[in-house]
């Protein structure tokens, strides 16, 4: 898919933090920061933003269990992300304005080039009816994936993603960690597995936007 | 000729055309309208001969009943005509046909004219050649399956004789005792198998006698409307006599076939028993195979409980870790004493380094332990994460005081607050910690209860 950037800029008009309805993730975003949107080049249509100045994510990835907290806290800032979709909720008139033109976007465009959207963008979410939304970061490179229930990261080291109160799965580099409903943590270090399961998340990536919540659910049912 | 000119000659050929194109449609539409009548027409006529022809052959049934007056099975009764399908819609592209002249049909035209003769010799013949093959069918067929049930039950009692008999000596098993089990048990699932194939046998013939009992009832049929009444008759007694014989030998087959059954889950019974007795053996729980290349010379097994007991100082080693977290990342790493405290260097000496930095970290992790307080807090977050409102109504603690109990909690890695809602959970080393703690505790109390035992003896 290929991308391309429209200039007609918005700008945060005062710092601010949103948690997410999942009570998992909250984004905190910086005065002065530019929004520019993000169009499809094939079907000329607005999918998203890119952000351009530091957004902070911080998520609860961690789940009470048997033998204690399995998960991790996340605390990250990134300089540039791209956000889909369009109807962001915090994307509101209290938070951003127009503004006029950039003299220069080469310098966004150039970032934009930077990122590989993996997601097929056939159809795009509305925020309202899925409560989904996409951030993906270049530097350091991950993606992630917050609907009403779930949050989602997938990075170059690890996978985790968390359901409601309780449920969590967990992949890092050599062991893969689930907890379940009732609190029970399986933790297995073998290769077979470890690999099966970085392919079956890795083939969910090929799936439309749509659907990719969906699938992400398939995963914790099987926990 | 000037352009203008031409484009009006056009203009009037298209017209042409069109008013071509619109008479053509007009007639193939006529053309179609009358093929569909015509079908119509004909699927009507085809519905009322079937009902007419179905009406007269119950008519006849019921006529030859009352003039016979012998009560014997009657032929089945005629299917009944299939409902005529649907006319299918004639399809736009199809060029229209012309209709086809309809044939008048009437039920004159239906007769049951026969070509077989059935007073000839050969249908006599035929007839005798079938009975014979009936007999003999199902002769064989309750030969095979009395061969089948005595063999069967035979090898069932042996077979479960002996493996009674090596179940109860099962203590005394060794390894080749249980190798030659196995191949009994493999050797009788052979013999089952075979009992199957000449049940199987058995089956199709059976089958076959059937196939020709229903031929039978076929000519019975053709003799019903030949209204050869003696013939009849006589077929239907050998029918009826044939059809007992068939029942028979059916029963007989499903009476094996249950006989057959009875003994597969017997054998599965023992081979599941067998399993259960391994699967104890390997756990430790049942009678214990030991091969005899284990055995000493003088036949002990000394250098056999050798080696189970150094496998036992191995597990006791495995066991023997600690969780340690790391601060960063710090949930769920698991370190081994071997890898994160080489308490002993390798050539045999102890290593001081490592134990100064063992003294430190270890006294700093049990000082975060070391207070009534943060035990209680680290009990109450063992069942559920908790809200900062709640804990400190649980243990009494308000303010300052109780930010100075979890934050040497969180500085140890004892527990983690969740950074959106704010509750607090436990971690993994904090459990550990916990359940270290109270491992002291019950084996302090337990050398107490222990010296009271001694004072009282003495």
């Amino acid at each position: 898919m290929r991308l391309y950037i429209k200039n007609r800029p918005l700008k945060i008009t005062h710092s601010f933090e949103y948690t997410f309805n999942n009570k998992q993730v909250k984004i905190s975003l910086s005065k002065n920061t530019i929004l520019l949107p993000i169009f499809d080049e094939k079907k000329n249509r607005q999918i998203g933003y890119i952000l351009d100045g530091p957004v902070g994510i911080i998520a609860d990835l961690l789940v009470h269990s048997q033998e204690g907290a399995v998960g991790e806290l996340i605390d990250e800032i990134y300089s540039n992300v791209l956000l889909f979709p369009v109807n962001l909720p915090f994307l509101t008139p209290d938070h951003v304005k127009e503004i006029q033109p950039l003299e220069d976007i080469s310098k966004h465009e150039e970032i934009v080039k930077k990122y590989r959207v993996q997601i097929v963008h056939e159809e795009y979410i509305s925020y309202e009816e899925r409560e989904g939304v996409m951030i993906q970061t270049y530097n350091p490179s991950s993606l992630w994936f917050i609907s009403k229930d779930s949050t989602f990261l997938i990075d170059t080291e690890e996978i985790i993603g968390r359901r409601e109160e309780k449920k969590l799965f967990w992949l890092v580099k050599d062991s893969f960690t689930t907890v379940n409903n009732k609190g029970h943590v399986k933790s297995t270090k073998d290769l077979f597995s470890i690999t099966k399961v970085q392919k079956t998340v890795h083939r969910i990536l090929d799936t439309p936007l749509t659907s990719i919540f969906s699938r992400f659910s398939e995963i914790f049912a099987s926990i | 000729m000037s352009k203008d000119e031409q484009i009006d000659e056009l203009r009037d050929e298209i017209e042409e055309l069109k008013n071509l194109i619109k008479n053509l449609s007009k007639s193939q539409a006529e053309a179609y309208k009358d093929f569909d009548a015509s079908d119509r027409e004909l699927e009507e006529k085809e519905r009322k001969l079937n009902e007419k022809i179905q009406r007269d052959i119950e008519r006849a049934n019921r006529r030859k009943e009352r003039e016979e007056h012998i009560h014997v099975r009657g032929p089945k009764p005629p299917k009944p005509p299939k409902p005529a399908k649907p006319a299918k819609p004639a399809r736009h592209a199809r060029p229209a046909s012309p209709a086809k002249p309809v044939k008048p049909f009437f039920a004159d035209d239906f007769n049951f004219d026969f070509d077989f003769d059935f007073d000839s010799d050969e249908f006599k013949d035929k007839m005798k050649t079938i009975m014979k093959k009936v007999e003999k069918a199902s002769e064989e067929g309750m030969k095979t399956a009395k061969k089948v049930s005595e063999k069967l039950s035979k090898d069932f009692h042996k077979f479960l004789e002996k493996e009674t008999d090596k179940i109860t000596k099962g203590v005394e098993l060794s390894d080749e005792d249980y190798a030659e089990m196995k191949h009994d048990v493999s050797k009788e699932r052979k013999h089952i198998d075979k009992a199957q194939r000449e049940v199987d046998e058995a089956r199709k013939e059976v089958d076959e006698a059937r196939r020709y009992v229903n031929s039978i009832q076929r000519r019975l049929e053709h003799a019903y409307r030949d209204n050869d009444v003696k013939k009849q008759v006589e077929i239907e007694k050998d029918l009826l006599r044939e059809e007992k014989v068939l029942m028979d030998s059916m029963s007989h087959l499903s009476r094996t076939r249950s006989e057959l059954a009875q003994t597969r889950r017997e054998f599965a019974r023992l081979q599941r028993r067998a399993g259960k007795i391994r699967a104890a053996q390997k756990k430790g729980h049942g009678p214990i195979i030991i091969s005899r290349d284990k055995l000493g010379e003088d036949g002990t097994i000394s250098e056999y409980v050798a080696k189970v007991v150094n496998s036992v100082g191995k597990n006791l080693e495995s066991t023997f870790r600690t969780a340690v977290g790391d601060r960063k990342k710090g949930v769920r790493k698991v370190l081994s004493v071997e890898d994160d405290i080489n308490l002993i260097s390798p050539n045999g000496r102890v290593d001081i380094e490592a134990l100064e930095q063992f003294y430190e970290n270890a006294a700093e992790l049990l000082s975060a332990l070391g207070d009534k307080n943060r035990l209680k807090l680290l009990k109450i977050l063992e069942n559920s994460p908790q809200y900062q409102k709640e804990l400190s109504e649980d243990t009494g603690l308000r303010g300052g005081t109780f930010k100075h109990h979890t934050d040497i909690l969180q500085d140890e890695g004892f527990i983690t607050r969740e950074a959106i809602r704010g509750r607090y959970l436990i971690t993994q080393l904090g459990i550990e910690a916990l359940k270290l703690a109270e491992m002291i505790y019950l084996r302090e109390k337990q050398l107490e209860e222990e010296e009271i035992d001694i004072d009282i003896e003495d």
